[in-house]
């Protein structure tokens, strides 16, 4: 695909991970410099850098209409421009993720809970924030319904955007300020205490089993995102979480009953 | 002929994490990672290249301080050759039984942990953790298959990928 050169351009750091916004139309590049502020959550630091990590060119012709590049390759374009912005919020935040050169990204819910952290590890869509918005209205520090980001420590730190919930019979999306419901975390970060690994089942009842620190470093292992591009620094990561943690492994039905359930477990872990 | 073997852990294209008695294990070359139980851990430790399988026994009384027979290694050797952990694959003792063969020759009433590595394929790319139902561009219009009515495959690929 034929690349246009951009007359507009910015480059900034989120995370250790260089990155680069390009538009030939001050339009496009202004909504792509928006979508990214939001996308995470402002943590945006402009640099002056020769070659990023990743390039995003945001584009418009008569032969494509909007057309959207990642590292001067064709990504997806379209007669209209929405497609493409939602889809670089998404692919954004997974390159942050996946690029992070000090952090491991996992896709897990995170909340703090007596000082310590809890983390849901989990796919999109499996009910996630569902769970952490209860554990939020329990009285849980809200860290973040999609990303546990944690350092070489194991420590937790907060990634608070908008909570996304999905109504239950049109599956549209449901925004819900997470200030609203509870506490937002600060900048502290968080030693993790628990790990929740669990599975929506509808007729499953509570029967939370501990696994051991290297079972559950397998179950955790799959949602960690930097996995295949670092695997030692992820492995060690996981490694000092799980060994520090308790990891609780269960299915579950209803969130608000299980919200109320878990945090009593993590006060008192007796099976 | 089998006894004469000399195991040799693989040393190469693996991420070894210990963690207490067990070991995490991933594997760079086939994006599969495995966790290796105190006992089948014992037995891959002792796979320097040197010792047989008699040795190896005696190894892992001397590690564990519990008794254990011939064919519980070979058990052990057999799963670590069948996940490729072991740098050439072995002749034991055991291939082609049944595990419930296995187990009778071992003896049900054993008080050592049997060997046994749970292993799991680590996603393809980040992205596979958002993936949807969708298989075709027509199925991201319906709610039942993709969450969010708007999908992209990218171009590249039959994967599908909810845009949320």
């Amino acid at each position: 695909m034929r690349t246009v050169r951009a007359k507009f351009s910015f480059s900034f750091r989120s995370f250790g991970v260089t990155i680069r916004i390009t538009s030939n139309r001050l339009v496009l590049f202004e909504r792509a410099v928006e979508t990214a502020r939001r996308s995470l959550i402002d943590r945006i630091e402009p640099v002056e850098v020769n070659d990023p990590d990743h390039i995003f060119h945001f584009g418009w012709d008569d032969e494509r209409g909007y057309y959207f590049e990642q590292n001067h390759k064709y990504v997806t374009g379209g007669r209209f421009s929405r497609g493409i912005y939602k889809y670089f919020d998404s692919i954004l935040r997974i390159a942050v993720a996946e690029y992070s050169p000090n952090l491991v990204f996992l896709h897990a819910g995170a909340v703090g809970w007596k000082g310590k952290a809890i983390i849901i590890p989990g796919d999109s869509y499996t009910g996630k924030s569902t769970l952490v918005t209860e554990l939020v209205k329990h009285g849980a520090i809200y860290f973040s319904d999609e990303f546990a980001i944690i350092d070489r420590d194991g420590l937790l730190q907060p990634f608070a955007r908008p909570i996304n919930l999905r109504a239950r019979e049109t599956f549209d999306p449901v925004t819900v300020d997470p200030a609203s419901i509870g506490e937002i975390a600060g900048k502290d970060r968080l030693p993790i205490g628990t790990i929740f690994i669990t599975e929506y089942n509808e007729r499953s009842a509570w029967r939370p089993r501990i696994l051991t620190p290297a079972k559950g470093a397998l179950k955790v292992l799959p949602h960690a995102i930097p996995l295949r591009r670092s695997p030692e620094f992820t492995l060690g990561v996981l490694n000092t979480i799980c060994r520090n943690a308790l990891i609780v492994d269960t299915k579950r039905n209803n969130a608000k009953e299980i919200a109320q359930k878990l945090l009593h477990f993590v006060d008192n872990p007796v099976i | 002929m089998l006894n004469s073997q000399l195991p040799k852990a693989r040393d190469y294209g693996l991420v070894v994490q210990e963690s207490h008695d067990e070991v995490l294990v991933y594997d760079i070359d086939t994006n599969k990672a495995h966790c290796l139980n105190r006992s089948s851990a014992i037995v891959w430790k002792a796979c320097d290249g040197h010792r047989t399988v008699s040795d190896i026994v005696r190894e892992f009384e001397l590690t564990s301080g519990d008794k254990v027979s011939e064919d519980f290694v070979w058990l052990a050797l057999d799963q670590l050759g069948t996940k490729g952990l072991l740098n050439a694959k072995l002749e034991t003792k055991v291939a082609g039984k049944s595990r419930r063969e296995v187990l009778k020759t071992i003896g049900f009433a054993s008080v050592v942990a049997l060997p046994v590595i749970a292993s799991l394929v680590a996603p393809p790319n980040a992205l596979a953790a958002t993936s949807c139902n969708c298989s075709s561009d027509s199925d991201c219009a319906s709610p039942a298959m993709c969450t969010t009515t708007m999908c992209d495959n990218a171009g590249t690929s039959a994967t599908f990928t909810c845009i949320a």
